[in-house]
């Protein structure tokens, strides 16, 4: 087995690869590394030189085979969510202060601004992605999601593997042990595993209690008694899609651990 | 002008025979030939050969439109039992252990 840690996406990433030590492991390790880099310059918020970020700033973008994918992702969850999961939340997300990466960011701060509307409208034709005035994406979590699932990919083809972004994960081949809460472990054998929740990238603004998962219908973070949603799905973008909806209230049928504020764990899904 | 009276009476009498001999046989037609028998009994094969033609092709038909609601309905369960292996090959597969875990996940 050899693993590999490294920063990216404002996370850390975990891989481990079922493979002996030797020069094939460590380039396909490089690979995966340059890859998650690769997507990076591809999809962050908080690089200007971004393909998302010129769209965000142009309205407008010819983009690459990547961002067309994961943005057509995104509106397909939207549509199919019935707009519970949005790319379009960026600028509640800046109103309500996630405005740099998080590693930046001030944990108090002044009074959150005026979110102004989600929903609004996207189009992609071939490789021109196009945005409705004064709407901008984020991708934060799909784009890790899409990006752990490619990694795992390239991974696959030199033994069995998992790929743990902060929090998104995929496995390929194996059998693997994964922690989910305090005392309760799943194997994953196939498959993804992403978590949703409030317990980490919060931070306050005026004193009142902020993080990153938007509500669309209100533009502010979500109130729920939930702490965080973990999701077992068949992808890490479908997973972390799910795990979305579920902590703000929508139906999901797939096996997923819940935690509730108090602590309580539920499992539901089948999961056992 | 004897000569004349003569010979108009007997192109008048022509005439008259003419017509009466013509009414004569138009009364009562010569017989048709009697039919070829060979000719109506190719006839009569030719049309039980239609008959049983339309019988057989009633019944092509029929098994025609059940083959083809049986091969739909094959080819369904096919569709069905390989959505179900590809769901089975790509669904998630999970289980709660008791394992120390080798990683975990938490709130990306």
């Amino acid at each position: 087995m050899v693993t590999r840690s490294f920063e990216a996406m404002g996370t850390e990433v975990e891989i481990f690869l079922d493979a002996s030590e030797g020069e094939r492991a460590e380039s396909a390790l490089d690979r995966a590394e340059a890859e998650f880099e690769r997507l990076e310059q591809i999809m962050s918020r908080f690089r200007a030189d971004s393909e998302l970020s010129q769209l965000n700033r142009e309205g407008v973008v010819e983009a690459g085979p990547d961002l067309v994918r994961v943005v057509e992702l995104a509106l397909e969850a939207r549509e199919s969510s019935g707009g519970l999961f949005d790319p379009t939340v960026h600028g509640a997300l800046v109103a309500a202060g996630y405005d740099r990466s998080f590693a930046e960011l001030p944990l108090d701060g002044p009074a959150a601004g005026d979110p102004g509307a989600c929903g609004g409208r996207v189009s992609v034709e071939g490789s021109t992605i196009q945005l409705e005035s004064s709407t901008q994406l984020d991708l934060g979590g799909i784009g890790k999601g899409y990006t752990v699932d490619r990694v795992a990919a390239v991974l696959a083809r030199t033994g069995s593997c998992l790929v743990n972004a902060g929090g998104d994960l995929a496995v390929r081949g194996g059998a693997w042990p994964v922690g989910i809460a305090d005392g309760l472990t799943v194997e994953l054998t196939r498959g993804a595993i992403a978590t949703s929740g409030r317990d980490r990238r919060s931070w306050r603004r005026d004193g009142e209690a902020q993080h990153h998962l938007i509500d669309p219908s209100t533009g502010r973070p979500a109130r729920t008694d939930l702490l965080r949603v973990t999701v077992v799905a068949a992808s890490a973008v479908e997973a972390d899609v799910l795990a979305k909806i579920a902590f703000l209230g929508g139906e999901v049928d797939v096996p997923r651990v819940l935690v509730t504020s108090d602590g309580t764990v539920v499992l539901a899904g089948g999961l056992a | 002008m004897t000569d004349t009276s003569h010979r108009t009476y007997a192109v008048v009498l022509a005439l008259v025979a003419f017509v009466i001999f013509f009414s004569a046989v138009s009364l009562k037609p010569w017989p048709a030939p009697p039919a070829d028998q060979r000719l109506l009994a190719l006839q009569a094969r030719e049309q039980r050969l239609r008959v049983d033609a339309k019988l057989v092709s009633s019944i092509v038909d029929r098994r025609w439109a059940t083959y083809r609601q049986a091969l739909q309905s094959r080819r369904a369960a096919i569709a069905r039992a390989n959505t179900r292996t590809v769901q089975a090959a790509s669904a998630p597969a999970a289980r709660v252990v008791t394992l120390p875990p080798l990683t975990i996940t938490r709130t990306s």
